[in-house]
């Protein structure tokens, strides 16, 4: 009985583009009909699927055709409600693809239709941005990398609201900016909320793919990605010693071993 | 028989269907159609293509000619006294609306039919119940599908103007005891019309011997063309009977206000005639007179008894009707537990070539009467082979595991 609604989205489908599908369709379109008033299917749609695609297996093994045969009303509901959940999760993926890029923001290196991914990173992508032309019109990079508010380093964050990583990143990025307050300027941009002209040639200049998080510190190192892979304790080490280094180590936890023993890898 | 030289008769069977060479047993339901048959057809068509009997050039001499033909090849047959005694038809199903539309029944009338009627010998009774009202009785079948004589005699009285019965049933083969049916009828002074179309293919008929006096039967299940049948009728009761179709053909000569019926069987054919089809059908009747009646009885029961033996074997299967091959002639009529009968024919056909029928085989009242959904059957004819009884045997056995 079920399966017929299957067969009415399908062959009704199907027979758009081909008329050899119509009269089928037609038939299953009056057998949903019928189902929809609580009245028994008339055409025997039902039964044509099932012995048509039991004949079929009795060409391959007849114990899968008797199986198939002798449970055809459960295994018909079980095709359509898997039918539905995975036509409504195609539809999401697209909505996604058109929306974000990806048919799978949160996970992008899982979606096909996702640019290539570096396997170490977990990155969002944020490709709405065109990038190719500011590359070349960076010509002040230097400018940007020498870029300070009285002598303390610019140090960038750039994320999105919705990106998983970068949500899992900007903590980490405030709470280890914040103990170098007055030695660094920490910049947290969310590039889905606003686009400073500045910020923005920066981002351009670092994430050429338009990819998320980005970490800018001092004009001198760069990371596109987020910490996860390291957790969360190396990831504050890391963040730490950069910015020591770039900021001349200034506070007493620079001389930490654990975070000079990084900074002298750098 | 030859069977290898009766089979290269018929030019279908040599076609292949899906890559598998067709073993047609759908017999019940339409015959093939032997070469011979097709060739007199054509030859209509070709070579003098015209009105019978109505012009007077030489097609329409030829024409007549072959036309008249075909009907003492008919007579011949059935065996009737004069060739005046075949009326064409479309088929048996318009040769019995015949009788029930000329017979003239008036209220309180009784026709007598059997409970495994064909709905053509059901129907016209139904609808002069309902417009004339007369009575329909049915005489129900022994609990083991076998005919009630008995139940038949009780039923018998003198208000029982017609018993119109089938001959062979198209729902498991079964050939009631017509002799004893025709004598006891006569004896209460009611006539007996008889469904041939599953009888008069598949075996010798004889009306004289019989003593029936009408017979319907149809072209299509005898080899011969769709679209064509017969309906014999003792020749006094014929010229008594008034048509009820009438027209072009079926008068002597009309005034504006009177008109004269030509004789039997003219007066019962109106209208333009299917003359290829009636020719074909002639040839057809030949075909069958040489191959021999007896012996397509003979062989199709041996082949039964192949199949019905193989079929025993198969725990989940049912025969439906009489269970004897002996008594049921070519017809093999089934259902497999768990299984629906439009399932077991579709698989048939689609893997192993065989080509059956399933459903209520037009019989609809008896299915409803013995709460039988409906049935698998095939039905065997000439040209069917000992090889093909055991391939069909061994499919549904292979099928049957499914219902399991």
């Amino acid at each position: 009985m079920v399966i017929c609604i299957v067969a009415a989205v399908v062959l009704g489908i199907l027979g758009i583009f081909s008329a050899r599908y119509r009269k089928i369709a037609k038939e299953a379109f009056s057998c949903v009909k019928r189902m929809a008033t609580f009245r028994p299917c008339e055409t025997g749609f039902d039964d044509k699927v099932r012995s048509h695609v039991t004949s079929r297996l009795m060409k391959r093994s007849e114990k899968v055709a008797g199986v198939f045969y002798r449970n055809f009303k459960l295994l018909s509901v079980l095709f359509t409600v898997t039918f539905f959940f995975s036509a409504g999760y195609t539809g999401y993926t697209i909505y996604n693809l058109v929306v974000y890029g990806s048919c799978d923001p949160v996970h992008p290196e899982d979606c096909v239709f996702s640019p290539g991914t570096d396997p170490n990173r977990v990155i969002c992508p944020y490709q709405n941005l065109s990038v190719s032309s500011s590359v070349a019109t960076i010509g002040n990079f230097r400018n940007i990398e020498s870029a300070s508010v009285e002598g303390r380093p610019t140090v960038y964050f750039f994320g999105t609201t919705w990106c998983p990583h970068c949500a899992w990143e900007r903590p980490i990025f405030t709470n280890v900016t914040a103990k170098f307050s007055g030695y660094i300027d920490a910049k947290v941009t969310e590039i889905d909320l606003e686009q400073p002209p500045l910020e923005m040639e920066v981002f351009k200049h670092y994430s050429t793919d338009g990819k998320i998080p980005l970490i800018v510190i001092g004009g001198k190192y760069f990371r596109v990605g987020s910490g996860e892979s390291l957790g969360q304790s190396v990831e504050e080490n890391v963040l730490t010693a950069l910015l020591c280094k770039a900021s001349g180590d200034p506070i007493a936890e620079c001389s930490l071993p654990q975070i000079s023993d990084l900074e002298s890898r750098l | 028989m030859d069977m290898k030289k009766l089979r290269e008769d018929f030019p279908i069977l040599s076609q292949k269907v899906n890559g598998k060479t067709i073993v047609y047993m759908d017999n019940a339901c339409m015959s093939l159609k032997p070469r011979p048959v097709i060739q007199k057809m054509l030859e209509y068509y070709e070579q003098y293509t015209a009105c019978a009997g109505r012009s007077n050039h030489t097609f329409s001499r030829v024409c007549e000619e072959k036309y008249q033909e075909a009907r003492k090849s008919i007579q011949k047959l059935v065996n009737a006294r004069k060739e005046q005694e075949i009326v064409f038809t479309r088929n048996t199903t318009e040769g019995l609306n015949l009788i029930a539309n000329c017979l003239n029944l008036q209220k309180e009338d009784v026709v007598l039919s059997s409970d495994r009627e064909h709905n053509s010998n059901l129907i016209p009774w139904q609808m002069l119940k309902e417009r004339k009202g007369i009575e329909h009785r049915i005489v129900k079948s022994r609990p083991d599908y076998t005919f009630d004589l008995e139940a038949f005699r009780k039923a018998m009285d003198k208000s029982v103007k017609l018993v119109s019965m089938v001959w062979t049933s198209n729902i498991d083969g079964y050939t009631l005891p017509v002799r004893e049916i025709i004598k006891t009828a006569h004896d209460y002074g009611a006539l007996v019309m008889l469904d041939g179309a599953q009888a008069v293919p598949h075996g010798k008929t004889d009306v004289r011997k019989l003593d029936a006096d009408f017979l319907a039967f149809s072209g299509h299940k005898m080899l011969g063309p769709t679209g064509t049948g017969v309906l014999y009728g003792k020749h006094d009761l014929l010229e008594r009977l008034q048509p009820f179709m009438v027209g072009g053909e079926t008068v002597e000569f009309t005034t504006y206000e009177t008109h004269k019926f030509l004789k039997p069987p003219e007066k019962f054919e109106a209208g333009l005639q299917d003359y290829a089809g009636m020719i074909g059908l002639g040839e057809a009747a030949r075909y069958l007179e040489r191959v021999g009646p007896e012996n397509i009885e003979r062989h199709e029961n041996m082949l039964n008894k192949t199949i019905s033996q193989k079929l025993s074997g198969i725990p989940n299967l049912q025969r439906v009707g009489v269970q004897d091959p002996e008594l049921s002639g070519g017809i093999i009529s089934f259902n497999i537990n768990g299984m629906k009968y439009h399932d077991i024919s579709l698989m048939l056909d689609r893997n192993h070539g065989i080509m059956i029928r399933s459903g209520q085989h037009c019989a609809h009242s008896w299915f409803n009467g013995h709460g039988i959904e409906g049935s698998a059957r095939a039905s065997l004819y000439l040209y069917n082979t000992q090889e093909e009884a055991e391939l069909f045997a061994e499919a549904v056995e292979k099928i049957a595991k499914l219902g399991k």
